[in-house]
């Protein structure tokens, strides 16, 4: 996209509802105005019926915000949060499967493992299974080392975060109130 | 049945799109949605779970197949796969009922991100259905409120 | 009471007081087409030449009356022959229901024949859609789509019915409109707004912020949207066009949104905007926008667009504020309450020397009057002169549509059919069938161009069916008018593929259909036909010869600074 020299990366955490075709929709709206999404994560909440979504995207402060006013037309949209590292926790998942043939590189492979406190979740005779958690930093120093021993598989969560203090996602503010007026049927 | 994806797909935008899309086209939802980077940047990995019938679920995995963007899709069955989900949590506590909230942390092998007065963030990972049960433990407590991350899986 | 899917499908649309709906019928929505004959004279239905037809009339129905329009269609072909007429109602914001149904459900997803993903290709041209696979949820799914497509920033929705949930039965219990809240049906949407279920209130702060910088201003402009228009807000509007004793400027959506001949009113802003509009807004310090989004065609260039002004937006989609032009104020809320809260605590301005000064410039496009031919003016003051003042226009696309808005003037909202935001050539001939079935004792005409008319002209068919004395008068300079203007000023006068120069003969066209029409080249057969149309009381088409290089002046080009007016 033009105009997006200073784009960096944006976090935002959406609440929408738990339907057929509802991540769809919002995922082409990114499609549509350009901005490939960083990271995607969407899991259940403590409310059945509503998805909770983190999506990291690249984009400047202008077009963030238009981003957002454009999510919250949406009519499954809830609500969306810009979050952002002062204001709150990231972390992702990452599991990582490495080749360590012989009881020698077994070795090694979990004494790196202790020191980034991953998991040994699955063992076989050429490979160990880890599973690690923290923020983005952390995964990508402990693939580097790995990556001595062979990495046979990488899968990770993309990065979820939570707002620090007592605020969620929930709260009415006046700018959700507006919003809300739009698509009102009251 | 539950239908557990992994995707391999080009690190492009609109791809995403597709994707989900071949699921709302059959009215299926989505449960969970993980997208994260792997060792390559041009490519991006996707972990899909959906609950239908055999056929669809079947259907769907051809689909995806026949999409230019995916790379390699990927069925894996639970009982074969390590199964993964992590949570941030926020839940409310006192003073009177923290020291035991902890306990009950390390006891699930939750891990304490933050302790503040009146509530603490949590970070707990699991086979999904233990991740369901920990959320259940914590309604005694009160949920602020909850992100997560979605399933992923390997083969073992 | 046990019904079928089809019969529940009537039932709601009786709940939600419809008694019109345009439609064509096809394999998939046979039982809904079969249920519809029990229903009969109280819910008519209109059959199209076209699905394109259908939606555009569903469209002119629900924009003239102001009440939710409905059409059907078959689905996969018919689905997406919908889709124009759905985006067209998306850009404008018309509240339209739009019901298709899908092949069954033991077929779906297997590219049966008639099979499209109907909802994924609606989704991103509609306020919200829905695909419907158990006949236990239908009812609750058509009440819910009703009250979205009407409420807020009204919109199309479509609604995807699986065949056989159609046929299938279940229990159905009336419920009104009224009880439709209170009854918990609409719960989902309830529960937006968490615990308390009420409209969110307008912000009295912002409206004493504005009142506060109205107090400051000196020379305010305001602009007339279609926000105004859709939210039946001209009386509040004339109010406060008065109240505030400033020019006001007028969109082409926000067309019948105060009165037309209101003194105050400079005309049509923006590409084709009269200078006084556009000079207004940018000398103005102080603009506020009612309903209206700042689109290409009214701001054309957002950066310098009323630079030296503050901008105060009003609108009642938040996503509107600051998407095209960056705002100092802003207020989110229905033009109607919004304008109501304003008029209480706003005492009468006078800006005597500033609109002396705004109506300096025209607000009117001058032509050269006399010889034998018709100019678009004429053609527009003639209909003006002879119809009577409330007749509703419909328009297609392109210079005739420019000149109908310059020239005609509007008094109420729907008086003006026009598709401002997706441009839709072929909109006009459905759209006024729609208009007229909704409004059955007002004179409705459709202006057309020779281009616009012939991409849709089939629907001459349901008006000869019907009997709808509606009047089409085709803007006919045989060329693509619009098209052939940029070329001339733009593209070095190549003329690549603009010309018209072939069939039909639109007056032996009309006959084929079993209507009449004449030819007419000056004012006093203009004037005859015009007599001869209102008297036959059928459809009737007049052919109005133009010079083929008529332009729309005056003329800014797109992306120009708004008081750049080209040479023309």
């Amino acid at each position: 996209m033009e105009k997006m020299n200073n784009a960096t990366r944006q976090t935002l955490a959406l609440l929408v509802d738990n339907e057929p075709g509802v991540l769809s929709q919002i995922a082409r709206l990114f499609s549509r105005k350009g901005y490939n999404i960083e990271a995607f994560a969407a899991g259940p909440t403590e409310n059945q019926g509503r998805s909770r979504l983190t999506i990291d995207v690249l984009a400047d402060e202008p077009h963030t915000e238009l981003l957002c006013n454009q999510l919250r037309k949406l009519y499954p949209v809830h609500s969306v949060k810009r979050l952002n590292t002062e204001n709150s926790i990231y972390r992702e998942l990452m599991l990582i499967k490495v080749s360590a043939e012989g009881g020698e590189k077994r070795n090694d492979v979990m004494q790196i493992a202790n020191i980034f406190r991953a998991q040994i979740i699955d063992v076989s005779l050429e490979a160990l299974t880890l599973v690690v958690t923290g923020d983005s930093e952390k995964l990508k120093a402990m693939e580097n080392i790995l990556k001595e021993f062979k990495i046979l598989e990488i899968a990770r969560t993309g990065v979820v975060a939570i707002e620090r203090g007592t605020a969620t996602i929930n709260d009415e503010s006046k700018e959700r109130g507006e919003f809300n007026y739009g698509k009102n049927v009251l | 049945m539950k239908g557990i994806f992994s995707v391999l797909v080009e690190n492009r935008d609109g791809v995403l799109s597709a994707v989900s899309g071949l699921f709302a086209r059959r009215g299926f939802n989505i449960d969970t949605l993980a997208v994260g980077e792997t060792e390559n940047h041009e490519i991006s990995s996707m972990t899909i779970t959906s609950t239908g019938d055999q056929r669809t679920i079947d259907q769907i995995e051809k689909q995806l197949n026949k999409n230019v963007d995916v790379i390699k899709v990927r069925r894996l069955s639970e009982s074969k796969s390590v199964c993964l989900e992590m949570m941030l949590i926020k839940v409310s506590c006192t003073l009177a009922n923290r020291a035991a909230l902890i306990d009950l942390c390390k006891m699930m092998g939750a891990n304490v991100l933050k302790v503040a007065p009146k509530y603490m963030l949590l970070e707990y990972h699991a086979h999904p259905d233990s991740v369901e049960d920990f959320i259940q433990a914590m309604k005694i407590y009160g949920i602020i409120e909850i992100q997560r991350t979605g399933t992923i899986a390997m083969q073992k | 009471m046990k019904l079928t899917g089809a019969e529940i499908l009537m039932e709601c649309l009786l709940e939600q007081d419809v008694d019109t709906v345009f439609g064509y019928p096809g394999g998939t929505i046979l039982y809904v087409y079969d249920a519809l004959v029990k229903y009969r004279g109280r819910i008519n239905h209109y059959l199209t030449a076209h699905e394109q037809g259908a939606s555009h009339a569903a469209d002119g129905y629900a924009r003239s009356t102001g009440k939710v329009g409905v059409a059907f269609s078959t689905s996969g072909p018919g689905a997406t022959n919908l889709t124009t007429g759905v985006a067209t109602a998306y850009m404008d914001s018309s509240p339209v229901v739009f019901i298709s149904c899908n092949v069954a459900d033991s077929l779906i997803g297997k590219d049966s024949f008639q099979e499209v993903d109907s909802t994924g290709v609606m989704l991103p041209i509609t306020k919200c859609t829905f695909q419907i696979s158990d006949v236990n949820k239908l009812a609750d799914t058509v009440r819910r789509a009703f009250a979205i497509a009407r409420s807020g920033r009204p919109g199309p929705v479509f609604i995807d019915i699986l065949k056989n949930v159609t046929a299938e039965t279940a229990e159905y219990e009336f419920v009104s409109r009224k009880q439709h809240k209170k009854s918990g049906l609409l719960d989902a949407l309830y529960d937006r707004n968490m615990a308390d279920l009420h409209k969110p209130s307008i912000d009295e702060e912002d409206i004493d912020k504005l009142i506060e910088m109205i107090g400051e201003s000196e020379k305010p402009m305001l602009i007339c949207g279609g926000g105004v228009v859709r939210g039946r807000a001209h009386e509040e509007f004339n109010t406060f066009v008065n109240l505030m004793d400033a020019p006001t400027a007028i969109t082409v959506m926000g067309g019948g949104g105060m009165k037309g001949r209101n003194p105050l009113t400079t005309g049509m802003i923006g590409m084709h905007g009269s200078q006084a509009s556009n000079i207004g807004v940018n000398e103005c310090d102080l603009l506020i926008a009612v309903g209206c989004r700042f689109s290409d065609r009214v701001a054309l260039d957002p950066a310098s667009f009323a630079k030296q002004a503050k901008i105060v937006h009003i609108d009642i989609d938040r996503s509107e504020i600051n998407k095209n032009v960056h705002t100092d104020h802003h207020i989110v809320g229905d033009a109607k309450e919004v304008l109501r809260m304003l008029n209480e605590k706003l005492s009468q301005q006078d800006h005597t020397e500033w609109k002396k000064h705004i109506f300096s410039f025209p607000t009117e496009t001058k032509y050269d009057e006399g010889g034998d031919t018709l100019n678009p003016k004429q053609v527009c003051d003639t209909i003006a002169r002879m119809m009577p003042e409330n007749t509703i226009v419909a328009t297609d696309v392109g210079q005739h549509q420019m000149w109908a808005i310059q020239h005609f003037h509007f008094d109420y909202p729907g008086q003006l059919i026009t598709s401002g935001g997706f441009g839709t050539m072929g909109f006009g001939l459905g759209a006024a069938i729609g208009a007229k079935v909704g409004n059955p004792d007002t004179m409705v005409i459709h202006i057309a161009g020779d281009g616009s008319f012939r991409m849709n002209c089939n629907e001459l068919t349901t008006v000869e069916h019907y009997h709808l004395p509606i009047i089409t008068f085709v803007f006919d300079n045989r060329t693509l008018g619009m098209v052939r203007q940029w070329q001339n000023l733009i593209y070095k006068k190549n003329f690549s593929e603009s010309d018209m120069d072939r069939g039909p003969d639109f007056i032996k066209l009309a006959e084929a259909y079993g209507l009449r029409g004449r030819r007419v080249t000056n004012q006093k057969d203009l004037a005859e036909a015009i007599e001869e149309a209102m008297a036959c009381g059928e459809g009737y088409v007049i052919d109005c010869m133009l010079d083929i290089d008529e332009m729309v002046r005056p003329m800014v080009g797109g992306g120009s600074h708004i008081t750049d007016f080209m040479k023309v």
